[in-house]
């Protein structure tokens, strides 16, 4: 049979669209890292390594990419200590409904960005609902101003965002947990905490690193909040690529950036892969 | 009868693990046979190399004396019944059994037309608008092969169809399957890894083992002459018994010297003797060896007894029940066979 | 048992969690009723005044109307794409599938804003200018990665043997492929496409820096936030919200029911 060809023929536009559209683009940008640019912004084909030694010398950079790897961790915990309970309850707690309650955890997953960074938006304004809700029941006589614009709003912001990618994967570790090995450990004579610790922690382990791993490299790559919710000082490593392709236009930079930056994400989607391997308890499906 | 189909020196090798050693299978037109082998032993991948589903490594596979070793499933003159019966499950029973007939351009009066046929044949007439979503195991396992037969293959291939089914279920399906391969007058080629089946269904057995076939006979040559200590083992109860050879046509049983008719042996070398715990009689007064009573076992029909001898080795013996037991344990007994019964390996 | 969870925590904690993830949607349907301009708490009075404002914001309809058109043609793209590749990867096993299959998980694993800067750099030099166009390209291109996925997941249900049952009753490979694989892989394909629409109509890393001067709903929703507060976004994203739920709540239904094998 001719089969040999017919497989060929069946992923060859993919393989083609992907290795112009995707591939060589990725392909150009980690050139384009390594060529300067002119006071005009001009690509100079001229080699040099420039880009990455400034980044290792100007604390701009370092430093930003350290704020940013800050910030995400909080976020990424956060988003953890909030999906345990959430995922816990749906996989162990509810029967009849449990159906209903998974999607209304992957709902959020898919909803538009950009209307739920505005949404924050308008309740942590200065004269936002969250502000003339405790004026109007008399918590606070001024408005706060530290709600918007600063760490705490983008980092409120990205948690909301990210939770349910969070949520998904705990919840899937925690559903592949034989419901017999937390009833013997009750059985044992566990109670419900040491159980939750020692037995559903433990084994839901892959998922939790699965999750916060998300909620880790979404953060890192995020650079809509910071614009839309930041402060002054709130700049991720993203938007320094950002500006060094728009208003900077410096490309060569910003390639570098860019390449480090997914060097780092590489690095961490490795790591915690194999972390996640280490840990799993079961032969379990990808989440 | 001519061969309506061969396979010839065939060979199938995944990757470095040969899975099927040399074949060579020839099948009669319009007989019931079946492979029998253990889980693993390479049945299912013959099976699938005459479906063309896998090309056999080396060797061809000759069908009405057309070489069809590379021809593409939907080529062959053949059809299978899948062991998880994979009936399409977005069409209706009908719409599964046409789907065949359709492939072949037959116009819909004369698909309508054999539809109902093979489905009175099954006993499936009121289920033909049903999903297979909504019909019983069994019932799915008829349509599965009401949908192979109805295109009248010149084989047809099952691979252990009744696996997924229960007990009852089974025998009454295997008396099913015997009745419709008589009507049929169809050649069928059987897998299964449950010998009593192939015992009572097949005109001839080929039995596997890791990847070779050890024997090609009818039930009863492969029960009371098998060709190798595996079969021996495999099919039935059999005592298998060790001795030692030693001078020529002797050997030695636990210390008790026994006569026997062999070939090519050494003295000196350990044998393996095979007999069926049916062939064995016992007696009170003389027989060819020794031993005592040790357990006795009402097993309905037949009962059992278990004789040890010196060396520590037992030998079972079966008895009807239609008479008393003669024996008690503790006895002392001699067992007798005739020659013709035992087999050496 | 002593140390029994005081059996109200989990759920409060679990219900507080979820209340957090809906209580910003809530309060854009909410206030998208608002008669005032500023969005203050209480509401005073409720009208559908903002929906009225959005229908006569041109800039917005237009970026609708883009939005649409770059959803369905680089959907349908990525389906025309993505479904045999999706097969092929599925049945064969070929030179470099390892490398395809990590390549198609690169547009989802990797941060959308580094794929966005290196599309923006490498895409003038193949002649494709920013525009709507570059735009639909580059969500075609992470759409077959969301759809070779999807598409995959399904693929590994399917019963192996319906195919071969096909080819043994006597249908070529293109034919087995139409009438057996196609029906019964049909709502994944329908599941992912609804995926594909709605994360195509809420794009932002790749689209931002791909766009001319013809902006999605996103980006013009986007410029209109830095611009300031106006609540015709609250409307705009009701809308959004709503059909997107449907579509996701469809989607997840249909991917469901593919688990219904029959036994
Ligand atoms: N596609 C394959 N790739 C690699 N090895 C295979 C493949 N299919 C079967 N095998 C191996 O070939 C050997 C024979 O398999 P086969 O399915 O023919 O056994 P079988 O006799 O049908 O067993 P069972 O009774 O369990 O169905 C096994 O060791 C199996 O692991
Ligand atoms: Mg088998």
């Amino acid at each position: 049979m001719k089969e040999v060809f017919v497989k060929y023929r069946l992923v060859l536009p993919l393989s083609l669209w992907l290795l112009i559209f995707l591939v060589l683009p990725y392909v150009f940008i980690l050139t384009q890292s390594f060529l300067a640019s002119d006071n005009f912004g001009q690509v100079i084909y001229d080699f040099n390594i420039d880009s990455y030694s400034k980044f290792f010398t100007n604390s701009l950079y370092y430093t930003t990419l350290l704020r940013t790897l800050f910030i995400a961790v909080v976020v990424a915990t956060t988003c953890v200590f909030l999906s345990i309970p959430l995922a816990y309850f749906i996989a162990f707690r509810v029967k009849k409904y449990k159906t209903i309650l998974y999607a209304l955890i992957v709902l959020p997953f898919w909803m538009s960005y950009i209307v739920r960074a505005y949404a924050w938006k308008i309740i942590l304004g200065q004269n936002g609902i969250l502000n003339s809700f405790m004026m109007y029941v008399g918590i606070t006589e001024e408005p706060l101003e530290f709600l918007l614009y600063s760490n705490f709003s983008v980092v409120i912001c990205l948690v909301h965002i990210f939770t349910p990618f969070v949520a998904i994967p705990i919840y899937t570790a925690f559903e592949q947990i034989p419901k017999a090995l937390v009833e013997a450990s009750k059985d044992l004579g566990a109670g419900s905490w040491t159980t939750l610790w020692k037995v559903i922690l433990p084994l839901g382990l892959p998922g939790i690193i699965s999750g916060g791993t998300f909620a880790l490299v979404l953060t890192m790559g995020d650079f809509l909040t910071p614009v839309l919710l930041g402060g002054p000082d709130t700049l991720f490593i993203s938007n320094i690529v950002q500006n060094l392709f728009g208003t900077s236009n410096d490309k060569p930079m910003g390639s570098a950036v860019g390449i480090l930056m997914l060097i780092l994400i590489l690095i961490l989607l490795e790591y915690s892969g194999h972390m996640e391997r280490k840990y799993a308890s079961f032969k379990s499906k990808s989440y | 009868m001519g061969h309506i189909l061969e396979l010839k020196s065939v060979d199938k090798f995944y990757g470095t693990n040969h899975v099927v050693k040399n074949l060579n299978l020839n099948v009669f037109d319009g007989e019931f046979l079946t492979i029998l082998g253990p889980s693993g032993c390479g049945k299912t991948t013959t099976l699938r190399m005459i479906g063309g589903f896998e090309i056999p490594s080396h060797g061809s596979i000759i069908l009405n004396d057309k070489d069809i070793t590379k021809l593409p499933p939907y080529k062959r003159e053949v059809n299978t019944v899948f062991q998880n019966y994979a009936l399409f499950p977005n069409m209706t029973v009908a719409q599964n059994i046409a789907f065949g007939l359709k492939q072949k351009k037959w116009d819909k009066s004369r698909i309508a037309k054999k539809v109902d046929e093979v489905l009175e044949m099954v006993r499936m007439e009121i289920f033909k608008q049903r999903k297979p979503m909504e019909l019983s195991g069994g019932q799915q396992q008829r349509v599965a092969i009401a949908r192979a037969v109805a295109n009248d293959p010149k084989i047809l291939l099952l691979d252990e169809p009744l696996g997924a089914l229960d007990l009852k279920l089974r025998k009454e399906m295997q008396s099913e399957l015997k009745t419709l391969h008589n009507d049929l007058k169809k050649t069928f080629v059987y897998v299964t890894h449950d010998q009593e089946e192939a015992l009572t269904m097949s005109d001839r057995i080929a039995v596997m083992n890791a990847g070779v076939v050890e024997q090609i006979s009818s039930s009863e040559e492969l029960y009371y002459q098998p060709k190798t200590k595996f079969i021996a083992d495999f099919i039935g109860e059999a005592n298998v018994i060790k001795a030692k050879v030693t001078t020529k046509d002797k050997v030695s049983i636990g210390g008790q010297s026994l006569e026997l008719k062999m070939d090519n042996v050494i003295s000196g070398n350990e044998v393996d003797l095979f007999i069926r715990p049916e062939h064995i009689i016992l007696n009170t007064s003389s027989g060819k060896i020794q031993g005592k009573v040790q357990e006795i076992i009402f097993v309905g029909t037949v009962r059992k007894y278990k004789i040890g001898i010196d060396g520590g080795i037992t030998i079972v013996a079966t008895e009807t029940t239609l008479k008393p037991s003669l024996y008690t344990p503790d006895q002392l007994v001699y067992m007798d066979w005739d020659s013709d019964k035992v087999s050496v390996f | 048992m002593i140390t029994q969870f005081k059996s109200g925590l989990v759920p409060v904690a679990a219900l507080a969690v979820i209340t957090f993830l809906y209580f910003p949607l809530i309060i854009i349907v909410l206030y998208s009723f608002n008669a005032d301009s500023v969005s203050a708490f209480p509401i005073q009075s409720y009208s559908l005044g903002w929906y009225s404002v959005m229908l006569q914001n041109d800039s917005l309809l237009a970026a609708v109307k883009n939005s649409i058109t770059v959803a369905i043609v680089a959907t349908t793209l990525a389906l025309i794409v993505g479904l045999p590749a999706a097969y092929a990867m599925h049945k064969y096993d070929f030179l470099g599938k390892k490398t395809l299959e990590r390549i198609v998980l690169m547009p989802i694993t990797l941060p959308g804003i580094v794929t966005g800067v290196a599309m923006l750099s490498f895409f003038p030099l193949v002649g494709v200018r920013l525009s709507l166009t570059a735009v639909t390209i580059g969500h075609i291109t992470f759409l077959s990665a969301i759809m070779i996925t999807q598409l995959l997941a399904r693929f590994k249900q399917l019963d192996p043997f319906l195919e071969q049952a096909g080819y043994d009753l006597g249908a070529r490979p293109l034919r087995v492929f139409f009438v057996v694989i196609i029906p019964n892989v049909k709502t994944a394909i329908i599941g992912a496409v609804l995926l594909c629409l709605v994360l195509s109509m809420d794009e932002i890393p790749v689209t931002f820096f791909l766009i001319a001067r013809e902006n999605t709903l996103p980006i013009e929703i986007y410029g209109m936030m830095r611009r300031g507060i106006t609540p015709e976004v609250n409307a705009i994203s009701t809308l959004v919200f709503t059909v997107s739920a449907i579509a996701i709540l469809l989607s997840i239904r249909l991917t469901e029911q593919n688990q219904k094998i029959p036994k």
